[in-house]
């Protein structure tokens, strides 16, 4: 049986605990590498060497960032009386789509799973509290729209209620430019139970 | 609804078979063990996605060669003027997961149950009364799943958040679950419907059983009733969501010592009486039929007021244990159902047979005629 050099076997083995990445395309990934010009290898291996160094979270929001307070968190022409609340840092990509929605965010590191092991005390819900002062007049919840995410948002409001802000979830049902013959029963009925005064 | 074409492979003691059934009465003929449930099975797996007698997918696959089941099928929903052909397969590999298809495309079994309804009626039914809460509880899950989409997702939401309390009571004992106040919100649903639901039976199954029973009958299950035990008690639906946090902090300190979730839906029962008593030690086998038979009637018709379509009917066995008018009276009923398919190991009412399309199974083989 004819085995391969053993450096190729140990990036292969590297790459394939990256998530999402098997054997194969681990496989795939590293004969890629061996073929690139030695500049290439070495600013892929600098880059990750990069994020690693300079990279850390924000002790604001625990939001990524090079600096500390984020770039977020000191923009002043954000809206400062909004704390938007998300699961992971990569959550506020998705909502930096939003229009006219510029708030300050926080990152709670994942979401109550006691399954998982993790329980109220592994994320940054104290974090959270500590940050509601007068000038916050409103705490959005956008937890993903699933079990654990919804149990997440429904223990967030009774924490932040006693601190007389208001507390608002994203709403689900129907994705825009859907149409309504194609939605299931359940998305529609969740459409409806969220339905507004025009 | 309807099912046009079935095609088995592998499946229990079928190498492989195909039924093309007809509207009305299709009648599996045949002697004990011939494989008469196993079609019913195959065509309930085919709908629903599992078996309907509770068996796991390894234990459908033929013994001896074949490592695989599966069951493919043709059939039509909705009204006759607007009806739609639906493609379905569902297939099973050891040590692999299920596959479902509708029109080719891979679903979740959820999906399923928007689609065909099925009641299904065999000589076990009498575990209504006989057995645990969790076998009520099932009956009561498979009908409302299949009339309500959101009810299906509700309960699937539930079982989820459920385990997740009772993963957090062993590790976290004597704190308040961060998943109680979802709890609350998803049981109370679930409660809601469990309440109409058996209200529903409750109105319509004693008129069945006095039409099975014959109008004559001294013994009439007149007073026949179906009450919700619901682990939370409340007066009315809309206070569900408030009698249900009440419970769950008086309770809080017992869960904390089990460590288990003891206070919410998954603890429901139905009481099934007759004259105030429990029909489990009242009625005769032949009595205890008939009411099982009314209960699936009146869900037959639940799911019709709910989808504006009558379920198709898997009767396994109806007739055994009843008298003769018993048998008249019953088949009766039957006539109205676009679809049902029933198996025997004798003769079922004229009134059945005259107009149906009748297998005889024999040696794993499936013979029309």
């Amino acid at each position: 049986m004819y085995k391969s050099a053993e450096s190729v076997g140990k990036l292969v083995s590297q790459l394939s605990r990256l998530p999402g990445i098997g054997r194969k395309t681990a496989g795939r990934l590293a004969f890629h590498i061996l073929k690139i010009s030695d500049e290439e290898a070495r600013e892929l291996a600098a880059s990750i060497i990069d994020v690693k160094e300079k990279v850390g979270n924000c002790s604001i929001c625990f939001n990524i960032s090079e600096s500390d307070p984020c770039a977020l968190c000191t923009d002043d022409k954000r809206d400062k009386s909004i704390i938007c609340v998300v699961e992971e840092a990569s959550d506020i990509i998705a909502l930096g789509k939003a229009e006219d929605f510029n708030p300050l965010f926080h990152v709670l590191g994942g979401k109550l799973s006691p399954l998982d092991g993790i329980g109220p005390d592994d994320l940054y819900i104290k974090e959270l509290l500590s940050r509601l002062d007068d000038s916050i007049s409103e705490v959005v919840v956008a937890t993903n729209p699933d079990v654990e995410g919804e149990a997440t948002a429904i223990y967030l409001n009774k924490l932040i209620k006693p601190f007389g802000v208001k507390v608002t979830r994203i709403a689900r049902g129907l994705p825009v430019g859907g149409d309504l013959e194609y939605a299931d029963g359940v998305t529609i009925t969740r459409a409806l139970q969220g339905r507004q005064e025009l | 609804m309807r099912i046009d074409r079935i095609v088995l492979t592998n499946f229990r003691n079928f190498e492989s078979g195909e039924l093309t059934p007809a509207f009305g009465a299709n009648i599996f003929f045949g002697d004990n063990g011939a494989g008469k449930t196993n079609l019913l099975e195959a065509l309930f797996t085919l709908c629903l996605g599992r078996s309907q007698r509770g068996a796991r997918d390894v234990m459908m696959v033929r013994e001896g060669n074949g490592d695989f089941f599966r069951i493919e099928g043709i059939g039509h929903i909705g009204q006759p003027s607007s009806e739609q052909e639906v493609k379905l397969a569902c297939a099973y590999q050891k040590g692999g997961r299920k596959k479902i298809t509708v029109d080719e495309n891979p679903v979740r079994i959820s999906r399923l149950y928007q689609l065909f309804r099925i009641v299904s009626m065999a000589p076990e039914d009498v575990s209504l009364f006989s057995g645990s809460p969790g076998t009520r509880r099932r009956f009561l899950d498979l009908h409302l799943s299949q009339g309500s989409p959101t009810y299906l997702a509700d309960l699937t939401d539930y079982n989820k958040a459920l385990a997740q309390k009772n993963s957090f009571l062993k590790n976290s004992p004597g704190m308040e679950c961060p998943f109680d106040p979802l709890l609350i919100q998803l049981g109370s649903n679930i409660m809601k419907a469990r309440h109409n639901y058996i209200e529903f039976l409750n109105n319509n199954a004693p008129d069945y059983y006095r039409k099975i029973a014959g109008e004559q009958s001294e013994r009439s299950l007149s007073s026949f009733s179906a009450s919700y035990k619901p682990n939370v008690d409340f007066e009315t639906p809309d206070e569900i969501a408030s009698c249900f946090e009440d419970k769950l902090n008086r309770y809080r300190p017992k869960e904390s010592i089990l460590e288990m979730a003891i206070v919410g839906p998954h603890r429901d029962d139905i009481e099934f009486t007759v004259s105030g008593f429990p029909i489990k030690g009242y009625g005769s086998m032949g009595e205890q039929r008939s009411a099982a038979v009314a209960v699936m009637m009146a869900s037959a018709d639940f799911l019709e007021e709910k989808q504006g379509e009558k379920p198709i009917l898997l009767l396994d066995e109806v007739f055994a244990e009843l008298d003769p008018s018993r048998r008249e009276n019953l088949a009766a009923l039957f006539e109205s159902f676009e679809q049902i398919f029933l198996t025997t190991a004798v003769a079922p009412p004229a009134v059945l047979y005259d107009n149906a399309r009748v297998y005889h199974i024999a040696d794993g083989k499936i013979r029309e005629g």
